[in-house]
């Protein structure tokens, strides 16, 4: 898809008074990252790393000179990006987002309606944070080499904090495990995306290419996940974003046991601040994680701060970037 | 000769006499069926929000299928032009495409603008709101068709029955 059919494609999504603005102001899609709605607020974007507000006439200008959102642009941007089927994405909404054709996620905010400790839905949409899906082919070109050892994918677990382009970064590992590089062979990847961030998934189908012999397990929570792809799927690689509880160790370590290979993401600024958290106490133990890649946000999100090896030793200390933003 | 063109006629008048009269019972009977659809479409749509959550588009072209024109055509152009995604509001695609697909006077006022206030559950913002919105508008158009049911029932016959004894009437007369 082109820059421009990527655009088209996008603004679709979007009420006309807001379409317009944007085809007049003619801002690259590529460069957009973020579109937030405030009612009464004026409508900010976050582009090329940085905030402006989005002027009348459709340029960028600064954050106070935005266009204010009325209720009824928010309703109707709301309404058009579902497709007026707001009721379609009801179990996604409880969690707080949606994701829409093209793979970008839409997280709101309002008022919540809750029983029993648990929120039911969410009603008077008030806020909207369009998060636009960049997929960026190639940015794991520089470390998939470090990944693989004779043939064989290492366990290898990403850390990074908020932001860093960990998910991106995955994203691209997917792709290209599963559809082979280099001496790798392609393999049979299982994706457990429990909040559709990385293949992106609208009715069940993956936006982003992420390879073709991946399954995905779309809004699945991660340890029932890993088990129901151990069960029907069988992979050859797992891979998982944000790994968290103590379920999701418990699952990862089946899984190891079973012998698929494994790739996920955690939480993190070095490789010192995850070894010392308790979730990886029982992975350390087994001996789960063959490599530990940690990712920065300086001097530019994706940067590779290092690449260690399984007792700790370093493989690779570079600011390479890997090119995600 | 002159024997035959006059059957020939007679004939001719007495079918026309009697296509009024079914002509009218038809209409009556495709009112009567289009409420039907419409009060099954809202209830089949509460369904859809319970339970399978098909997008309206999708949900349109599943419906339109099984139903009969107008509704059919009307919920396949809206949910093409759904698709198509122009940024026009749906109320908007709605009442235009009830006002291409429905033809003049085949429904009364009142009906017409029931079709067209029926936007407003169909795209509402809120789950909790439309559920309710749905209910309302099922109710409403089961009233309508009940009306419409018992109109074809009592009207139609008759105007079959009254068509025929007008076309006989009309044959008598003129031999």
């Amino acid at each position: 898809m082109t820059e421009r059919e990527q655009a088209d494609a996008f603004f679709r999504l979007l009420a006309a008074p807001v379409r317009r603005l944007f085809m007049a102001g003619g801002l690259e899609i590529s460069s957009l990252q973020e579109i937030r709605m405030r009612v009464n607020r004026p409508l900010l974007l976050r582009y090329g790393g940085r905030e402006y507000g989005l002027g009348a006439d459709g340029r960028i200008k600064d954050a106070r000179e935005g266009i204010t959102v009325s209720r009824e642009l928010l309703e109707e941007t709301l309404s058009c990006i579902t497709g007026y089927s707001l009721y379609a994405f009801d179990e996604e909404l409880r969690q707080g987002f949606l994701t829409v054709p093209g793979g970008h996620r839409v997280g709101v905010a309002g008022r919540t309606v809750a029983e029993g400790g648990r929120i039911q839905c969410i009603r008077n949409i008030s806020f909207l944070n369009i998060r636009l899906a960049h997929q960026k082919p190639g940015c794991a070109d520089a470390v998939l080499p470090y990944l693989v050892e004779d043939g064989r994918l290492c366990n290898t677990l990403i850390v990074s904090p908020p932001g860093c382009g960990k998910t991106t970064l995955l994203r691209d590992l997917i792709r290209q495990i599963s559809d082979g590089s280099g001496s790798l062979e392609g393999r049979t990847v299982g994706v457990v995306d429990e909040r559709s961030e990385l293949a992106g998934s609208y009715l069940g189908v993956p936006q982003n290419d992420i390879g073709m012999r991946t399954d995905v397990l779309d809004c699945c929570p991660r340890a029932e996940g890993i088990m129901l792809l151990l069960r029907s799927m069988t992979p050859q690689v797992i891979a998982v974003d944000e790994l968290g509880g103590s379920s999701d160790a418990e699952a990862v370590v089946r899984a190891f046991y079973c012998g698929c290979r494994l790739i996920a993401t955690m939480h993190g600024s070095s490789y010192g601040d995850v070894c010392g958290q308790p979730l990886l106490w029982p992975l350390a133990e087994a001996g789960v994680f063959e490599r530990y890649l940690v990712l920065s946000g300086r001097p530019r999100v994706g940067t590779v701060r290092e690449i260690r090896s399984r007792d700790g030793g370093i493989m690779m200390r570079a600011e390479a970037s890997c090119g995600i933003i | 000769m002159d024997v035959m063109v006059k059957m020939a006629g007679l004939l001719c008048l007495f079918a026309a006499c009697c296509l009024v009269g079914f002509e009218l019972e038809r209409r009556l009977k495709q009112r009567w069926i289009f409420l039907r659809e419409m009060y099954e479409l809202f209830l089949y749509l509460e369904q859809e929000m319970t339970c399978r959550r098909t997008p309206i588009a999708e949900a349109f072209d599943g419906v339109a299928v099984r139903c009969t024109p107008p509704l059919g055509p009307l919920l396949k152009q809206t949910a093409s032009r759904l698709k198509m995604g122009t940024g026009i509001p749906f109320a908007q695609i709605w009442s235009e495409e009830a006002a291409r697909q429905i033809p003049q006077r085949f429904l009364g006022e009142d009906e017409y603008r029931e079709v067209l206030a029926a936007a407003e559950a169909l795209c509402c913002a809120d789950t909790l709101t439309q559920q309710v919105l749905l209910s309302k508008y099922a109710g409403h158009f089961r009233g309508l068709c009940g009306k419409e049911e018992q109109a074809y029932r009592e009207k139609g016959t008759l105007c079959r029955r009254l068509s025929v004894a007008a076309g006989i009437f009309a044959v008598i007369l003129f031999i």
